[in-house]
């Protein structure tokens, strides 16, 4: 099983929003990672064939997924980042009709619905109009619908969004079960989702792939490179300029900083570092680069 | 195309369509046509005759009305079946899904069918009680009643339910403009049927013939000819002749002329699916790039990640003022009415300012014209009372100082401020001839309208029912001159000021009354 983006470029008029981007996805989860306007919702809308990109290709198992869509959304579960429902309809009529519309079986489709609105907790309100159902009830049928038709590619953009704690635990614990023998591609800006399911990162900036690793890789790159020290709150305006700070933690005696740097200033301790660090570290390296 | 997938597409969109409040007020509009009908003001005249109120004559009645009045408005009511899956969304998905290009355009002109076909089926069962209530004839003769549903009115509503699925996919008809081009089509191709009748989607030019030869047979020496069908009338029922019509006699050439109209909603709907771009979001942003809002993904790009905005992207230091006092106004109720004002303007294109010119340079230079404005704005009153819902915003604006008195106010002004251009000729004239009673009915309009589509926007949530009854109403009122639904006063005998005052004043009560739901409930929430 095998997803190949071969040099996808996106433009739209004459600004372009994903420059000539390649990477070949097998099983596992991949995460998406980059700031806002990268470009990462234009990649997984090309993925999930909604938009056509300007050029370049995309071969699902080989097979041209601008030439046949189908074959690619015959096996897809799409959650987009902003979907809605019909607030008329309930939740088992709105994912009868999104059976019905991914070709399901009448039967099978009945019988999925039936494990997925207990899987995502909503069976209890399955007949109760989706207007009046909360933000996370929502993102829990969206999950559900993006499950109906058992993809082997699963597109979840912001999946936890709007979810509580618990909710968000059971859904990675879900991403986790499911990755086993599918592609999973998974944006999202909480980095301890990043954290518990991913098996590879990509991470993306202003329409460009900076860096694919494993989130073990990453993390080695930071390491040696992640700091704290405790300065006077005064001081914390004149050092944001010049430190690459990613955390901050108010103490009694001024402001611990958690900052990334290759030559750290006196008394400065250094830190295990997290996937946070390694993300700002890879993201300021490649403008570094852009700037070059 | 797989017919399970076309069964469920068009099912999902005609329950999510009927099961709202909008929908339910489009039925009892049907009911209230029925008792016009009974009351004489809906009228199919055969030179001086009518039919006695048998089961040919009530189903040719409702068919024609089906056919004539439901086939203008029919297509603003249910041109929004591709917006609202852009509007929910729920488009992303589908797009993502194995479903052709041609299943979904099917499946959503066989769901506008199913919801017009439900309103022809109040039209039907309220003749029926009709035929009994009156009683000029008992005899219920179910093939004569149905038979003209079936060959008139079900064509005329496939052809109607298809084109509006093919405007929603072409880049100017989606838009107002497509409501102003279907009722300029729809006046030519009625005008068109009269004379030929294989061009005649209504089956006007089918029934013409044959009532005339009827009738002429049964008074040859005071036959005169004429064959109208009116709404609104002015000629009273009772003071016509009447004959008995046995129904037409549907032979296969006749029946073959109707489905034609089958085959054009067949071919329409094939080339929607040509035009459908399934929800592309880059060609919505070039779309919105066109009308002047900015790219998201230009957008310049900010860190995501927890806290760490301010570690990858430092702000250079600048004084933000935010510890400053907000002070409020004293009086923000003519803020919020030019932010209206503002927001009612939002985005029209310039062809729709050049358009408004045209009809009030029109309306000013030539007195017949004076409707044009009245008309053209339609698609802007209709935002009032809905924008809420349809983009969003409930929230943020229910959860200001006084959402259902200052800010419902402030709309309703605003599409007052919109009226007031609309009827500025009438004004002029009024003053210039110090006609104090046209003066009065045009004031009344302007007071009217605005109060109609906010009432219809808070109630329904969404502006088409607002669209389709004020268009006809235009028609048949303004238009016709017609007292009592002359909104405008066109002419000093339809002048009725005060009821349309009194009628704004008791809608704009409703208008509060539905904003209070609202915001107590949190209705609006939902969308």
């Amino acid at each position: 099983m095998e997803l190949r983006i071969d040099q996808v470029t996106k433009s739209y008029g004459r600004q372009t929003a994903l420059h000539a981007f390649t990477l070949t996805l097998r099983p596992g989860v991949l995460a998406l990672l980059g700031p806002n306007g990268a470009g990462k919702t234009t990649l997984m809308n090309i993925l999930a064939t909604v938009t056509a990109p300007t050029s370049g290709s995309l071969r699902w198992n080989g097979e041209d997924v601008r030439r046949r869509p189908n074959a690619l959304r015959r096996v897809l579960g799409y959650l987009p980042q902003d979907f809605g429902v019909y607030p008329n309809l309930n939740a088992l009529e709105f994912l009868t009709y999104i059976g019905a519309v991914k070709g399901l079986q009448a039967r099978a489709a009945r019988d999925r619905i039936e494990a997925l609105l207990v899987l995502v907790n909503l069976s209890d309100v399955r007949k109760q109009a989706l207007g009046g159902y909360s933000g996370g009830m929502r993102q829990r049928l969206g999950i559900a619908q993006a499950l109906l038709n058992d993809p082997k590619l699963l597109i979840v953009d912001e999946p936890t969004a709007g979810l509580d704690p618990e909710e968000r635990v059971r859904f990675r614990n879900l991403l986790t079960e499911l990755s086993g023998e599918r592609i999973v591609i998974l944006s999202t800006h909480i980095v301890s989702d990043v954290e518990a399911v991913a098996t590879e990162i990509a991470l993306i900036d202003r329409g460009r792939l900076l860096l694919t690793a494993s989130p073990e890789a990453m993390l080695a790159r930071a390491e040696g490179r992640v700091w704290s020290m405790t300065v006077p709150s005064a001081e914390l305006a004149e050092l944001k300029p010049r430190l690459l700070i990613s955390g901050t933690l108010r103490r009694s005696n001024g402001v611990e900083i958690r900052f990334v740097s290759g030559e750290p200033p006196a008394g400065a301790r250094p830190m295990p570092p997290t996937l946070e660090d390694a993300y700002l570290l890879v993201l300021e390296g490649g403008r570094a680069e852009a700037r070059a | 195309m797989n017919p399970r997938v076309l069964y469920h597409v068009a099912r999902a969109d005609f329950l999510e369509r009927t099961r709202s409040y909008g929908f339910l007020l489009t039925l009892a509009a049907m009911g209230w046509l029925v008792y016009q009908t009974s009351q004489g003001n809906v009228l199919l005249k055969i030179d001086r005759y009518r039919g006695i109120f048998n089961s040919a004559w009530l189903g040719t009645m409702m068919a024609l009305v089906t056919a004539v009045l439901l086939s203008l408005v029919g297509l603003y009511l249910v041109k929004n079946t591709l917006a609202r899956d852009e509007r929910t969304r729920v488009g992303q998905i589908l797009a993502a899904a194995p479903l052709s290009n041609l299943g979904y355009t099917f499946g959503k002109a066989l769901s506008n069918f199913a919801v017009l076909a439900t309103m022809l089926l109040v039209l039907a069962a309220g003749s029926v009680v009709l035929q009994f209530a009156v009683g000029e004839s008992r005899d219920f003769r179910f093939w004569s009643f149905v038979s003209p549903l079936l060959f008139i009115a079900l064509p005329s509503l496939a052809f109607t339910a298809a084109l509006a699925v093919l405007f929603e996919n072409l880049p100017v008809t989606r838009s107002g403009a497509g409501n102003v081009i279907w009722f300029f089509l729809w006046t030519a191709l009625i005008a068109v049927g009269i004379n030929y009748p294989n061009l005649d989607f209504t089956g006007l030019g089918v029934l013409n013939r044959p009532m005339q030869e009827q009738v002429r047979a049964l008074d040859p020496a005071g036959y005169k000819g004429g064959f109208s069908f009116s709404l609104g009338g002015g000629e009273k029922a009772e003071e016509l002749r009447t004959f008995v019509w046995e129904g037409l006699e549907w032979t296969p050439a006749i029946v073959r002329t109707r489905l034609i109209w089958v085959a054009v909603a067949i071919a329409l709907t094939l080339a929607a699916a040509l035009a459908f771009q399934r929800f592309d979001p880059s060609r919505l942003q070039l779309r919105q790039t066109r009308k002047g809002k900015s790219l998201t993904e230009d957008s310049p790009p900010k860190a995501e990640i927890g806290g760490l905005i301010r570690a990858v992207a430092p702000p250079a230091p600048r004084a933000l003022g935010l510890n400053a006092p907000a002070p409020l106004a004293r009086s923000r109720f003519f803020g919020l009415v030019e932010g209206e004002i503002r927001l009612l303007l939002l985005g029209q294109r310039w062809w729709w300012y050049v358009g408004m010119t045209g009809c009030l340079i029109a309306s000013f230079v030539a007195p017949e014209a004076i409707l044009a404005p009245w008309l053209w704005p339609v698609t802007l009153w209709s935002q009032l009372g809905t924008r809420e819902r349809r983009y969003g915003t409930a929230a943020m604006v229910f959860s200001a100082p006084s959402p259902a008195r200052a800010q419902l106010l402030a709309t309703y002004v605003g599409g007052m401020a919109l009226a007031l251009v609309a009827g500025s000729a009438g004004l002029a004239r009024g003053l210039i001839h110090g006609d104090a009673q046209a003066l009065g009915a045009t004031v009344a309009g302007m007071a009217f309208v605005p109060a109609l589509a906010l009432t219809l926007g808070v109630w329904t949530g969404n502006g088409k029912f607002f669209e389709s009854l004020y268009t006809a109403w235009w028609y048949i009122g303004p238009a016709h001159a017609m007292p009592g639904l002359d909104f405008i006063g066109v002419t000093t005998a339809s002048q009725t000021p005060t009821r349309f005052l009194i009628a704004a004043l008791a809608l704009l009560v409703c208008a509060f009354a539905g904003r209070v739901r609202q915001t107590a409930y949190g209705f609006a929430l939902r969308a």
